[in-house]
């Protein structure tokens, strides 16, 4: 048994945990400019990142998008939105989505692809780290909510 | 259980995860491609220490073939799944999950938990038809998916018992609530077919097969900040499997001929041959704070025959440090069943041992015991898991156990304990 085990261990080790954190001091919730939103709560935040919520208070159905699973900056922003471990997350949804209820924000690869999609829908919600938080007007996005980074 | 059986099991599995596999190639082949094809699945990969003992086994539940997780430890959790999902249009959607595993059943669609079309009315509202998961416990729609939760298994006492994986017919759910809370309910509608073995006998050869038709389910469900309520309650109608009309005539002729000098016997005969209902309530807590999570389940099982009635329970609590994951579990399980038919009039061997035979069926079909789990789960890398956890159980005399014996009758407590290490993924 324990030889078994050992040796299980052994075949799982190359997947170590990756060494690279965020770097982002805050982060900036952001909603398209016709949301008609100027503001949301962490608890409404958290809400909508959770699938619990599918509508924005304003009244669009709410889509929300995400960085790719596995990256520093998923796992510090809802470290610091819900004060939860990403895997926790990562369970949380894993049951949503194979009890066929729900499924998890859509991944896009960078924060680029992030702005330019929420700018074009109406009900897109995401967030951006703090030295993309200038000029978001001009990219058709308001800042909803302000959240420091853990 | 010989060793061809157990290689021939073996196979069985691994050729169910190739085949798996190969269903799963197309998603990589379009993953890169814009699609409303979204394709997902998850793994354990598990070792218990199955062949402790000789004379009990421990069974993730009663689908699974005793003699074969005995002979093999790698099938008491290890599984594979795959779900694909199309979302037609805005309203309409196809969800499909297949999922290879040990179980009785094997024929190909056996393995396939979802199927269904669901169709949203409104934002609310939604109505679901084809092959769906039975909502009856917490976990109960996701049970297969061993990441998604701390231990490596649900609650044997709580979850074992249940021959169904999912059910064949209509579900209507309506979804409302604010940022505050959320409300969920469901009504789910069909039938369902299972295999299972009810035996619990380790050298068993006496598989079972069921219908439950028609069952009906409901579910309510609330969510606000740490806490998740549930309740639900599900009907069910058993259909006996018993041979063919001949067997049923021959049964109801000795019937005729036994029950003038033996009144009871016609009673017991119709326990095992009539339809009979099966009621199930069950209610359930869930907090999150912080890092900790506890979360609690109770059912009553009730029936019109002897073999189901009693209560289960569960309490999980688990502590989350950074990427590792304590937790303890303490399950529960009472049945209240007592033999309601007396013995036959002295003078007939024969049905004394044929009442004899009878009341130990109905105590091998009792589930009195306790169990206490410890384990850690140690997230060590994204959608991955490793965990460990030891089980230890405590069997009352006179009790059965999805966990059977090698022999038939129980006439001692009995304590016996496991241990298993998983690896669990989602892709």
């Amino acid at each position: 048994m324990l030889v078994r085990l050992t040796l299980l261990c052994l075949l799982l080790l190359p997947f170590g945990p990756s060494a690279d954190v965020g770097q982002s001091s805050y982060w900036v919730v952001v909603v398209n400019q016709q949301s008609g939103l100027t503001q949301l709560s962490q608890k409404q935040v958290m809400s909508l990142f959770l699938g619990r919520a599918q509508f924005l208070p304003s009244g669009p159905r709410a889509k929300t998008f995400d960085y790719p699973i596995g990256s520093a900056m998923r796992a510090n922003f809802y470290l610091s939105l819900t004060g939860k471990n990403i895997a926790d997350i990562d369970a949380y949804w894993a049951r949503l989505r194979y009890s066929g209820r729900a499924s998890p924000p859509e991944a896009l690869d960078s924060v680029e692809q992030i702005i330019e999609t929420v700018s074009k829908e109406k009900g897109a919600l995401s967030y951006l780290p703090a030295n993309y938080a200038k000029g978001l007007a001009d990219k058709g996005l308001v800042a909803v909510l302000t959240m420091r980074s853990l | 259980m010989d060793e061809k059986t157990a290689r021939l099991a073996t196979q069985r599995l691994f050729r169910q995860l190739t085949a798996l596999g190969l269903l799963a190639l197309p998603a990589s082949c379009f993953a890169d491609e814009p699609s409303k094809w979204h394709f997902n699945g998850f793994g354990t990969l598990s070792y218990t220490n199955t062949s402790k003992y000789d004379d009990r086994i421990i069974r993730r539940n009663v689908n699974q073939s005793g003699a074969a997780v005995q002979d093999n430890g790698f099938l008491l959790d290890s599984r594979l799944g795959l779900q694909a999902k199309w979302n037609i249009s805005d309203r309409l959607e196809l969800t499909a999950q297949a999922v290879a595993r040990e179980q009785l059943d094997t024929e190909l669609l056996d393995y396939v938990d979802m199927f269904y079309l669901s169709y949203f009315i409104d934002d609310q509202w939604r109505f679901s038809v084809g092959r769906q998961a039975f909502d009856l416990f917490f976990m109960s729609d996701y049970h297969n998916t061993g990441y998604s939760y701390a231990w490596v298994r649900p609650p044997t006492e709580f979850y074992g018992t249940m021959p169904y994986q999912s059910f064949d017919g209509i579900k209507i759910s309506r979804d409302w609530g604010d940022f505050d809370s959320s409300w969920r309910w469901r009504l789910s509608l069909g039938n369902i077919e299972s295999k299972f073995d009810a035996d619990v006998m380790v050298e068993s050869d006496d598989i079972d097969s069921t219908e439950a038709k028609p069952i009906f389910s409901t579910e309510l469900g609330w969510q606000s900040g740490q806490w998740h309520l549930r309740g639900s309650f599900a009907h069910m109608r058993f259909k006996h499997e018993l041979g063919d009309e001949t067997e049923r005539e021959a049964l109801q002729m000795l019937s005729d001929e036994i029950s003038p000098f033996w009144q009871d016997f016609s009673g017991i005969v119709n326990e095992f041959t009539e339809d009979f209902i099966l009621r199930i309530w069950s209610l359930g807590a869930s907090w999150e704070q912080d890092d900790w999570h506890v979360q609690g389940e109770w059912s009553n099982v009730d029936s019109d025959i002897i073999t189901f009635d009693g209560q289960r329970a569960y309490l999980q609590v688990a502590k989350r440090w950074q990427n590792w994951q304590p937790f303890i579990t303490v399950g529960y399980a009472k049945d209240d069943s007592e033999v309601r038919y007396g013995p036959p009039p002295p003078g007939v061997p024969v049905l004394t041992e044929f009442y004899e035979e009878m009341v130990n069926f109905s105590h091998n079909m009792r589930h009195n015991q306790k169990s206490i789990s410890l384990g850690v789960r140690w997230d060590f890398a994204s959608q991955k898991a490793l965990k460990l956890q030891c089980d230890r159980y405590y069997f009352d005399a006179w009790s059965g156990s999805i966990h059977g014996r090698v022999d038939f009758r129980y006439p001692n407590d009995e304590i016996r304990s496991w241990c298993t290490a998983s690896f669990d993924w989602v892709f």
